[in-house]
């Protein structure tokens, strides 16, 4: 979806429904649709904001409150605004043994957020996850969809500064 | 058929049965707790586990349907063993709070504990201290208590079709909620609360004020609508302290709705008369029911002797039991020798199609009324038919209502775009071709379609009735208003039209008028002419409460509500069911005034409940021989007669479009005078859509003028998404706007700020 993403609270502004209105359309009236539509809608918008939610769920003629049930279901759904740069750090156990508990403390002491959390400046999103599934090269993270293995902390911490002074 | 085996016993069953119902069969009982007979198989609490011979693993007989010679061991050893660590896993995150919480007593989970003989605490879990919920004004969640048994979550969307609350979050953290932790807001109707197996979701009104085991129990029928819902009245001494749900008991199965669970207070209200009171000179007078029995009765003989029995006439409310509408009737006929019998009904139609014909229907079409608010068991019964039986379900009205989620054909407009459609609708039924051919095929292709309508709005009876005629296969659910709309027009009050006695008021031809339980003042037909009954020789009212109307009487007369006294009520199906007496408050019924009065005109009329009903056997034909518990009435006829073209379109000059809103709080009358429901709506609120609310910059709450031909008053804004651009609505029944609604069910006003 090209529509520009909208990562503030929408407290007094106005909302530009189209794009979700769009994707709605695309799926009315089909059975199992409440999970497609969600994962469109929140590449449109970022994340799942309650007004959205029952924008979404005035076009599907269903509860906003079943709709929040699906999405607080799903790792894959947020209802928080999300950085722009997602920090996937790998707390598998090979990545545990590897020392990625540290990589954690890194990220946190360079934005000061923990797992979950994203910082004031919308750049960083701390996510830690169960296994990346590249074991071989641990400690590993995924910063949005690039990897980095075999991470001493400090090495993080410097990927972490280059991406921060990244414009944009 | 199938058969197995259930500790022993053998049992023929239907294939498909589950192992719980095949067990009741068996006369083997299983604990369980998440498991509702009215809602699909869950499997959430492990309680029902049983044993299959040959198989190793253990099933739960709510989700497990039988198989052929499947033999079945529901007590063992074993069993017991995995019964009690399932409840003692529950117990882990439940407080055991039980002294203090209301469900004490009556609680699934306490009841479940003392049976497995869990005494001890295995497991050192912390305890959950969330605060407790009070957003919601009638239901109260303290979601420490709750077991995750999700029967609440479950009947708000496979029966209430609101789902007002969710399963959040997952594993572990699972609880139940609403979106973003918005507040609770739902229709109110404490379906939740029933079938709640712990004290997670309580009844606020009746929240910590008693426990169970101190309560008296009479089933009855709820007084606050037509459908005629089995209840059961709890009640203390001469207190009512709720009125709750007959387990899947009665038409309702079990479901109430908001007015009827929350809006009992009225019975006990300190509001409430004790005394009789009789005007004289300008001055009013404290008096004991036979003195102003008495005065009545003095003042009904000069009338009659000076102007005639001609010039007397009995209003009796539909909130009357059969029984008391009978007398009513045979104290005007047989004593008085008057005709006028009065009535806001009429039995220009009578009830066709039961609510389980609704249910079971598979094709419904809802004509210009919101059933949800107006009649809500029938809303549930058409809810039911559209989601269990997938059957089409057309509804016709100016702005979504509930039944939006669950229909596909919902048009909406303004009024008038409303009614061209619900016209055309019924000429495609006839064989029209125009838009609504293809929705009209799935009518006349049904097997068993229903039409559901408000009898009270000329224009609609008419499209009813066409319909009915092009389809005579057709059901007709005339939606009446009161708890016993039908059962008075049966004993006689439906035959004159209402509006004559707004004339004989007007024209002064009426000089002494005896209103048993009406509030003239309240109803669009006869609001405008209510002030001319001040000035009669006699104006007898009977109400429990000092209505506009009793405050104008100069014999007034405290009666009891439905809680207090014993008779019959004819629901929207033409069923008669017996209602029974809770509650004493030491005031007299409607039948006894009637027969006091009977007396003092020198005539005899039973007020003993047996003793009436074998005059009505004997004297209404329709009524011979009935089942006074569950009968029902077989109507000789559907429509009395062609229904008259009437012009529905929407009358005068205006902006907007005006209709009347149906309330699932209030109805106007006694409601209002229950506290908790009168928090919540209090006065009527003009209902305003979102866009026209931004256009003339209004908020909710804030107070406005609506204008119209020959109407004119202020009213509290609400602003709701559902009501259509260009129109405004406003509930009917109620002083305020009775005035407005009596220039016609469809109008156009303005808004001044």
């Amino acid at each position: 979806m090209a529509t520009e993403v909208k990562e503030t609270e929408s407290a007094g502004k106005e909302i530009d429904f189209t794009a979700c209105d769009e994707i709605c359309e695309k799926y009315k009236d089909w059975k199992g649709a409440t999970i497609p539509v969600l994962q469109q809608v929140q590449e449109a918008y970022g994340y799942l904001f309650s007004e959205i939610v029952e924008r979404i769920a005035d076009n599907l003629n269903m509860s906003a409150h079943q709709i929040y049930g699906v999405i607080t279901f799903y790792a894959q759904f947020y209802t928080k605004p999300r950085g722009k740069y997602v920090i996937r750090v790998c707390r598998g156990t090979a990545c545990h043994v590897q020392g990625s508990g540290r990589i954690s403390e890194v990220v946190c002491e360079e934005f000061g957020i923990r797992n979950g959390e994203t910082s004031a400046d919308l750049k960083f999103t701390l996510e830690e996850v169960s296994c990346i599934g590249a074991c071989g090269m641990a400690p590993v993270i995924m910063i949005n969809n690039k990897t980095y293995g075999n991470l001493k902390p400090e090495e993080a911490r410097k990927i972490f500064r280059d991406y921060a002074e990244l414009q944009g | 058929m199938v058969t197995v085996k259930i500790d022993g016993k053998e049992v023929q069953v239907a294939p498909n049965t589950l192992i719980l119902d095949a067990a009741k069969e068996a006369g083997v009982s299983i604990p369980t707790l998440c498991h509702d007979s009215r809602l699909n198989p869950f499997g959430a609490c492990r309680v029902c586990l049983v044993e299959q011979v040959g198989n190793p693993k253990l099933q739960a007989a709510c989700t497990t349907p039988v198989t052929d010679k499947m033999e079945i061991v529901t007590r063992s050893e074993k069993l017991s063993r995995v019964r009690k660590t399932a409840i003692e896993l529950l117990l882990i995150n439940h407080p055991l709070d039980c002294p203090v919480c209301d469900k004490g007593g009556e609680c699934t989970l306490q009841d479940l504990t003392y049976e497995v003989g869990v005494t001890k605490v295995r497991f050192d879990a912390k305890p959950n201290d969330t605060p407790v919920d009070h957003t919601n004004p009638f239901i109260e969640r303290d979601i420490d208590r709750c077991v995750l048994c999700g029967r609440c979550v479950r009947v708000c969307d496979e029966v209430v079709n609101i789902q007002a609350i969710s399963f959040l979050n997952r594993g572990t953290d699972t609880i139940i909620g609403t979106s973003f932790e918005q507040p609770w807001n739902c229709e109110y109707c404490g379906q939740c609360i029933s079938v709640c197996p712990v004290g997670s979701l309580n009844n606020r009104i009746y929240l910590f004020k008693n426990r169970p085991w101190n309560l008296d129990r009479v089933k009855s029928v709820c007084g606050l609508c037509s459908c005629g819902c089995t209840v059961d009245i709890d009640y203390e001494g001469n207190e009512v302290f709720r009125m709750k749900e007959s387990p899947e008991e009665g038409i309702n199965h079990g479901y109430m709705c908001a007015k009827g669970r929350f809006g009992f207070e009225f019975i006990n209200s300190i509001k409430r008369e004790s005394e009789a009171v009789v005007k004289a000179g300008g001055e009013s007078k404290k008096v004991s029911f036979n003195e102003a029995v008495e005065v009545a009765v003095e003042k009904l003989k000069k009338v009659k002797d000076t102007a005639g029995a001609d010039a007397i006439a009995v209003v009796v409310s539909p909130r009357l039991t059969n029984e008391e509408a009978f007398l009513a009737g045979k104290l005007a006929k047989d004593v008085l020798g008057t005709s006028n019998l009065f009535s806001t009904e009429s039995n220009e139609v009578y009830p066709e199609a039961t609510l389980e014909e609704v249910e079971n229907s598979d094709c419904v079409t809802v004509l210009n009324i919101d059933v949800t608010e107006s009649n809500p068991i029938l809303g549930l019964a058409v809810r039911h038919a559209a989601r269990k039986n997938t059957a089409p379900l057309a509804v016709f009205y100016p702005g979504y209502t509930a039944l939006r989620r669950v229909s596909k054909n919902f048009v909406t407009g303004n009024p008038d775009e409303v009614r061209a459609a619900m016209e055309s609708y019924a000429a495609a039924v006839a064989g029209a071709s125009n838009d609504y051919s293809a929705l009209a095929a799935k009518l006349t292709n049904a097997e068993r379609p229903v039409v559901v309508f408000d009898p009270y709005n000329k224009a609609d009876v008419k499209i009813a009735q066409d319909i009915k005629k092009a389809c005579a296969k057709v059901k007709i659910v005339p939606a009446k208003s009161k708890n016993n709309s039908v059962g008075i027009v049966d004993m006689g009050f439906g035959a004159k039209c209402a509006t004559e006695f707004a004339k004989g008021l007007e024209s002064g031809k009426f000089k002494a008028v005896i209103v048993l339980g009406e509030n003239l003042s309240a109803r669009s037909v006869w609001t405008k002419s209510a002030s001319k009954a001040a000035g009669l020789e006699l104006l007898l009212v009977t109400d429990p409460f000092m209505s506009e109307t009793a405050a104008m009487a100069n014999v007034y007369i405290p009666v009891a509500t439905f809680a207090e006294k014993s008779g019959s009520f004819t629901n929207l199906e033409g069923r008669v069911q017996s209602i029974e007496k809770a509650v004493d408050k030491g005031v007299n019924t409607d039948a006894c005034v009637v027969s006091a009065l009977a007396k003092g005109l020198g005539a005899q009329l039973p007020a003993d409940v047996s003793a009436v009903r074998g005059m009505i056997e004997k004297e209404v034909p329709l009524y011979s021989g009935i089942n006074w518990d569950g009968g029902v009435v077989s109507y000789p006829y559907v429509f009395a007669g062609e229904v008259a073209a009437t012009d529905g379109k929407a009358k005068g000059k205006g902006k907007f479009f005006l209709y009347p809103a149906s309330l699932r709080l209030h109805s106007g009358s006694f409601t209002r005078w229950s506290p908790d429901l009168a928090k919540v709506y209090g006065e009527p609120m003009l209902e305003i859509g979102v866009e026209d609310a931004k256009e003339l910059g209004i908020k909710s709450n804030d107070r406005v003028k609506v204008k119209g031909e020959g109407f004119e008053g202020e009213f509290l804004v609400e602003i709701e998404k559902k009501v259509s651009k260009g129109c405004i609505a406003l509930p009917e029944d109620f002083v305020a706007t009775a005035g407005i609604f009596c220039n016609g069910k469809s109008l156009r006003a303005d808004i001044v700020k």
